[in-house]
């Protein structure tokens, strides 16, 4: 059996492999994962060793690389070097295992029980038991964890190679460096909230909390922009809006109110008149009973 | 983002949903299309400064096609999808026409629960066009992945303009798709695109405004002349921002759903059999779907908290949908109310799962329209597959019957996944026999499966396998209902129970229709104000609709202006059968007419009746009318219909005003059926089944009589006008003209309209010379046979011609005896046999030779019957048959001399005749008494002593091999399972002698259960290799049903007549499948066996098998454990 270190040694050596090619390959000299700034994982005992290595390579592979990977590992089977699928399930096995070890999964869930399966036959595969328990075991599951991550990075590697002979490299190269300027991490966004939470006068909002309820939604929808566009200004118009939305005052009437009042039932035209109240409050502030009173003469009025 | 976002998506979500995508969208997202410009630098022009496609045209890429189609084809993996690509392919749209020829795009859309049709010609016409589940991707210019010049793109200019004319025929198929309804959404789009503007304009002139949605559209395409003009008349709405980003907000907003989370609800695939959660792979998922609904575990998913405004809003929408289909979701929210018959439904379903056991009978719930048969049969679904224990099918009332193999299918994976039954429920309101034939079907193939199916009341009806659901609420179920109303706000039980009357058997539909819109409605006293008007109405009520008085939907449908003359109806009038309508009394007769079966009509048929003066209008239409429904099926087809059949009956009553606008209206709708030459052609299927329901084989035949020959006659007009030959449809037009004749008081014009309908049935068969559809066939000889029938009786009782008629009658015999080998099931072949014989024998004008031969043919005919087969309904027919039959032969007796002569013609009719008396009526399939073991005795004995006479006569052969066996054995040929018989060598080769000299017979005579007993003699008598190639062949022979195909009626026995035994060693074994083979010492054959027949599911290959019996269905020899033997 492999050790474990030597084996980490390999991983390590091909990741600086895959950048120093990436770097040379690209115009802007852009690696796959750069430098990270996270700690060596140790390996012993195993049970702990494996914990920290499947974290380990889950930051390198879905946070540090994130991009790269998605863009390179694509390229596995259109190159011919993925033909059983076997490395990009690697991925997902990653994927799986840390979910599997650092979160607690609901075996009620579609997507958690599926997670756990994944794991449960991985397990099974490495060292014979779904759930491994003594140090040999989890030694075990340590060195084919880091075998597979030797195998991906080697053909993560063979894909860059197979890049830089291709007779579309251009296309592809310019293909890859779009997607990398079209990434943006969530730190990106935090200077652009700070300045427009300045702005509008929201000094004290806390721009990580901020940032974490809506990254996801503004990487979404900057996907769908076409053209280049300016990440900056696009990212205001967002944190803006959302902003503005946060900022919204709680009106006395709810839709509860306006379906009785109205005799409506639950359908968009609840959110018409809850829209309408809104705007009559803002414009005067009053109670509840007003409002109804006020939005029952604004809809009369909007009939005749 | 522009406001109007809301509506978009709600257009979208709507459907039909059509994306346009042009040949620019690669180059969308970074403004370089890499994809063409490898091509053009591969193949030359790359220094053009416009680059475009048409540049592709005049380089190099023509010297060598197949060489630069794979290059282009293997650049296609190169390049990423662009982002927002990836988010439009995430919505079901219902069809995508495509200008571009690369293959990028197939991997947005290809999903884990969608597939891709690839159209390319004009000559495929796909089934099912706007199926959002297999997804027409109609590519325009071809592709780069084919070679075929016709699905390849251009690459010359000749080829380009060849292609070109092949695109603007493709793409005029885009306003049919989207009907007024729906909405073109284009992407990608550019003037240099080879879909022209001009191409692209008239397309977009045949759509209404507010159909067309252009995205990214630049200034320059707005700019165009035409463009400018449609955005004007509000034709087309254009966005400068991309279509990813509208649906992205959409979903944000909670207006549609995409991808997974859309896979998640409507798709998912997911069923939990037992212990083991299981995916329905989609291939089986997408085939079963075309007939049946899998309950997935998506529809007991819990349900999301909501208010109680929304609770009643979604209760109301329950009532008003769940009567045509069942709202899943409605019973996990308990929805439904339990009738009393439910319970009883349910225990006894529940027996018959838990049982395990091959089931010979389904059960059918019966009741009148309106009785709440559909919401139970949801309800029951739902129950049975809450326990997560057997997977259940729902199959709900659709124009054609399902396929059954589909249902085998599932069937057959669910059994291979560890399921012990499945259920099946058939919300068909069809006759009983179809259910049994389906059963039939399925149990024939080795499924376990309980059949539950709905039909109208069945008065006879009897046995534990009819459940009534009766048309009055009992005073139990009145306080329950009264309970059930009060959850959903305390006071509407009580308005209820005033309302209430227990005999009132619309009570139910009604509801719907009472109920205020709104939760609040109640509070504000709207359900006192219905109250009063009721009593101030009342008078007014009885003058229009006299008949309906009492009647809660019929009260409540008139307070809702709906079968009120009110001025809800537009003035400009239109005359149909005499009668003035207006175009929206026509548009609601023509979705009512058929609505009252339980049809709907599909959308493009209603559309074409219509003609264009309402097309333009139709939404707005739509959207004004609570009594229609639309619906989109799982295959993108888009029918409408009424809210419910009953509504649809009382609107029909109150407004057509009788059978012959009824009539008229829908002769309307046949008139205008198109053949897309499909065998599930949605038009056609409509139209077969509007002509049965309004034809002579329903209760309400009486009522349509007088029109069945102008309903014929409009089948004619669309056979011979317009060319729509299809064998269903000739099927009821030889029917209704057949049936006509019961009107016609002419003699000669009834002989005439026979003989034309008689042509019509020849015509249909000459169709089906070649087809496969052996019951199709069956059927339309039986007609034929049918029609001969009614000629034999035409010349009989008006004209005295008995020896024309004698000749008419032996092709029916002739014609009908073959239809029952073509389908052994075809009762009716039977049934017209006996009335045809019935009528010439009762004639009196028979010699007796002629009238022999006639009664040995019927008395046979009545012998070959399977009667454990049969519907109840058909069981009752052939006793009366038999009855009527037998009232006749008693009246005559057969003299010697007509014997003699008989004898000297060479026909067996005299003896059958004889030895049929000796035995009387025999048993169906059990044991003998001493007395009729006797009399068999007695029958085969003078039939062996004249077996000289009758070798010839397959009837007399026939009867000779059952007298001789029930005589040998004291028991019918097939008498329950694992029979063990003791015969001699002796005996078996007599046995083989007789089937020999059968299986020799004319065609019509070889019943495959012949070739069954003779596979099993050769076993007995060792000529091993051919009894195996008997039963392979028989195993092969699909169009064998019934529960015989796969009992294990026969063990191998030894001359003591015990089971033989055997021993073995496994040859292979799946334990998922539960299948596996042996090799049998004492053979040295392979023989199927099932693991957990023995308990040993797991047992491999290799392992022995020891002492077990050999057991003989249908499907060839099995391996049977000792244990299953019970002397």
């Amino acid at each position: 059996m492999s050790n474990p270190s030597t084996l980490m040694y390999q991983a390590l050596a091909l990741q600086d492999e895959i950048d120093k090619v990436a770097s040379k390959l690209n115009s802007d000299g852009a690696k796959v994962f750069g430098s990270p700034s996270f700690t060596m994982p140790k390996l012993t005992p195993a049970e702990l060793g494996f914990i920290r290595v499947v974290s380990w390579f889950y930051v390198l592979y879905f946070e540090i690389g994130k991009i790269n990977i998605e863009f390179l590992s694509k390229r596995l089977t259109v190159y011919g070097l993925d033909p059983e699928g076997k490395l990009l399930r690697h991925l997902r096995n990653t994927n799986c295992l840390r979910s599997f070890l650092q979160h607690n999964l609901d075996p009620c869930s579609g997507h958690d029980s599926e997670v756990e399966k994944v794991c449960d036959d991985w397990f099974m595969d490495c060292c014979k038991t779904s759930v491994p328990s003594d140090e040999a075991q989890w030694s075990d599951c340590l060195v084919g964890y880091l075998n597979e991550c030797i195998g991906f990075l080697g053909g993560i590697k063979a894909v860059i190679r197979a890049i830089e002979q291709d007779e579309s490299r251009d296309q592809i190269l310019r293909d890859w460096e779009f997607r990398r300027k079209r990434f943006h991490a969530p730190h990106e966004f935090d200077p652009i909230i700070a300045i427009v939470s300045g702005d509008v006068g929201r000094d004290n909002i806390d721009v990580d909390r901020f940032r974490r309820r809506h990254y996801e939604k503004w990487v979404k929808e900057l996907e769908q922009l076409v053209g280049d566009y300016e990440f900056e200004k696009e990212a205001r118009k967002r944190i803006e809006r959302d902003l503005l939305v946060e900022n919204a005052i709680v009106i006395p009437v709810t839709g509860h109110d306006i379906m009785q009042l109205v005799g409506l039932s639950p359908g968009p035209k609840v959110r018409e008149i809850l829209c309408l109240a809104k705007k009559l409050y803002m414009q005067k502030p009053c109670s509840k009973e007003v409002l109804l009173g006020r939005l029952r003469n604004e809809l009369e009025k909007n009939e005749a | 983002m522009p406001d109007n976002i809301e509506e978009f998506c709600l257009k979208l979500k709507r459907g039909p949903a059509v994306l346009f995508l042009g040949q620019d969208y690669l180059k969308l997202e970074s403004g370089i299309d890499p994809f063409l410009a490898e091509i053009l630098k591969k193949y030359g022009q790359a220094e053009e400064p416009n680059v475009q496609y048409g540049l592709i045209l005049e380089g190099d890429a023509k010297n060598s096609i197949e060489t630069s189609l794979a290059w282009m084809q293997q650049r296609c993996d190169r390049f990423s999808i662009p982002q927002w690509l990836n988010t439009v392919g995430e919505f079901a749209w219902n069809a995508m026409f495509c200008s571009a020829i690369d293959l990028i795009w197939v991997k947005a859309f290809r999903t884990d629960w969608r597939e891709i049709q690839p159209v390319f010609s004009e000559k495929y016409k796909p089934q099912n066009e706007r199926s959002r589940q297999v997804l027409n991707c109609t590519l325009l210019f071809g592709r780069v992945d084919r070679t075929e010049e016709l699905e390849r793109p251009p690459l010359t200019r000749l080829e380009f303009l060849r292609r070109k004319q092949v695109a603007v025929s493709l793409a005029r198929r885009i306003p049919e798709i989207i009907t007024p309804l729906g909405s073109l959404v284009i992407e990608g789009y550019g003037l240099r695109d080879w879909f022209t503007i001009e191409d692209l304009v008239p397309i977009i002139d045949a759509l209404n405004p507010g159909q067309v949605f252009i995205f990214d559209a630049t200034e320059a395409l707005l700019s165009n002349v035409f463009i400018s003009e449609f955005l004007k008349n509000g034709k087309i709405t254009a966005y400068s921002e991309t279509l990813a980003s509208f649906l992205i907000r959409g979903e944000e907003l909670g207006l549609i759903k995409l991808g997974a989370k859309h896979s998640e609800e409507v798709f998912n695939r997911q069923i939990t059999i037992g212990h083991n959660v299981v995916t329905v792979p989609l291939a089986i998922w997408n085939q079963v779907s075309r007939s049946a609904q899998i309950l997935n575990d998506a529809v007991f998913a819990p349900s999301t908290r909501i208010s109680e405004e929304r609770k009643y809003y979604e209760f109301r929408n329950f009532l008003s949908e769940s009567g045509s289909k069942p709202v899943w979701a409605g019973y996990e929210k308990g929805f439904a109310f339990e009738r009393d018959f439910e319970g009883k439904l349910l225990l006894e379903v529940e027996r018959r799962l838990e049982s395990g056991a091959l089931q010979a009978e389904p059960v059918v719930l019966h009741g009148q329209t309106g009785t709440g048969k559909t919401v139970a049969l949801g309800s029951l679904a739902f129950k049975v597959r809450k326990k997560r224990k057997y997977p259940v099918l729902f199959i709900d009332r659709r124009p054609f019957q399902p396929n059954f193999s589909n249902i085998d299918a599932f069937c057959k994976w669910a059994e291979d996944n560890g399921a012990v039954m499945n259920l099946i429920l058939w919300d068909g309101m069809v006759g009983g026999e179809q259910y049994y034939e389906c059963l039939q079907y399925l149990v024939s193939r080795g499924r376990k499966i309980v059949l539950v199916g709905t039909c109208y009341r069945d008065q006879k009806a009897r046995g534990k396998n009819y459940i009534e659901a009766p048309a009055t609420l009992s005073e139990k179920e009145t306080s329950s209902l009264v309970e059930f109303l009060n959850t959903f706000e305390p006071t509407l039980g009580d308005f209820c129970r005033s309302k209430l009357n227990p005999r009132d058997g619309t009570f139910l539909v009604a509801l719907y229709r009472l109920l205020p819109p709104t939760r609040s409605g109640i509070r504000s006293g709207l359900l006192q104000e219905i109250d009063t008007v009721q009593r101030g109405i009342d008078v007014r009520a009885k003058e229009i609709v006299p008949e309906l008085r009492d009647n809660a939907l019929a009260y409540a449908l008139w307070k809702a202006k709906i079968i009120d003359d009110s001025q809800f109806f537009s003035a400009e009038l239109k005359e149909v059968a005499g009668e003035a309508m207006t175009e929206i009394e026509e548009l609601i007769g023509l979705v009512m007419v058929p609505g009252q079966f339980g049809l709907q009509v599909p959308l493009e048929l209603l559309l074409r009746v219509l003609k264009k003066e309402i097309y333009s209008n139709f939404v707005t239409l739509l959207s004004g009318i609570d009594i229609l429904r639309w619906v989109e099926d799982i295959r993108g087809n888009i029918s409408l219909g009424p809210r419910h059949p009953l509504e649809a009956k009382l609107i029909v009553q109150a407004r057509c005003g009788g059978a012959k606008i009824e009539s008229s209206l829908a002769r309307k709708l046949i008139g205008e059926i198109k053949d897309t030459g499909s065998s599930e052609d949605m038009e056609i299927q409509f139209a077969v089944e509007l002509a049965r329901n309004m034809g002579p084989n329903v209760p309400s035949s009486t009522y349509y009589a007088p029109f069945f020959k102008d309903l014929s006659e409009t089948l004619t007009m669309i056979r011979e006008s317009r060319s729509i030959q299809n064998p269903r449809l000739m099927l009821q037009e030889a029917t209704l003209l057949r049936e006509s004749i019961r009107t016609v008081i002419d003699f000669m014009e009834a002989e005439k309209i026979l003989s034309r309908a008689e042509k019509i049935a020849r015509d249909a068969a000459e169709l089906l010379h070649k087809d496969s559809n052996k019951k199709l066939i069956s059927a339309v000889m039986v007609e034929l046979a049918a029609i001969l029938g009614s000629k034999v009786r035409q010349n009989i009782e008006y004209f005295d011609r008995v020896d024309p008629a004698y000749e008419v009658f032996t092709q029916a015999r002739n014609i009908l005896f073959r239809a029952r080998v073509l389908d052994p099931e075809n009762f009716y072949a039977i049934d017209v046999l006996s009335w045809a014989t019935r009528d010439l024998l009762k004639s009196n004008l028979l010699d007796e030779k002629k009238r022999v031969e006639i009664e040995a043919d019927v008395l046979h005919a009545f012998f070959t019957v399977e009667e454990e087969d049969l519907s109840i309904a058909h069981r009752e027919r052939l006793e009366q048959r038999r009855f009527e039959i037998a009232e006749i032969l008693g009246r005559e007796d057969l003299t010697e001399s007509a014997f003699q002569s008989l004898r000297n013609l060479g026909s067996g009719a005299g003896y059958y005749l004889r030895a049929s008396n000796m035995i009387g009526r025999l048993p169906a399939d059990r044991s003998l008494t001493p007395e009729q073991v006797q009399q068999c005795s007695k029958a085969f004995n003078y039939l062996q002593g004249n077996r000289s006479e009758i070798s010839k006569d397959g009837r007399c052969l026939h009867l000779l091999l059952r007298t001789w066996w029930m005589s040998k054995t004291g028991k019918t040929i097939f008498c329950g399972e694992r029979q063990t018989l003791l015969f001699s060598r002796d005996d078996w080769q007599f046995c083989q002698q007789i089937l020999t000299e059968l299986l020799m017979m004319d065609e019509f005579l070889r019943f495959p259960f012949f070739k069954f007993l003779y596979g099993l003699t050769l076993f007995h008598l060792n000529n091993l290799e051919q009894c195996f190639h008997i039963f392979n062949e028989l195993g092969r022979e699909t169009d064998i049903h019934g529960r015989r195909r796969i009992i294990r009626s026969f063990l191998a026995s030894d001359s003591d007549g015990l089971p033989m035994l055997f021993n073995g060693t496994v040859t292979w074994a799946d334990s998922r499948r539960n299948r596996g083979e042996i090799l049998v010492e004492e053979l040295r054959k392979r023989i199927t066996f099932i693991p957990t027949d023995f308990g040993r599911p797991e047992i491999q290959r290799n392992e022995a098998l020891n002492k077990f019996h050999i057991a003989f269905n249908f499907i060839g020899p099995i391996a049977d454990p000792q244990t299953f033997y019970k002397a």
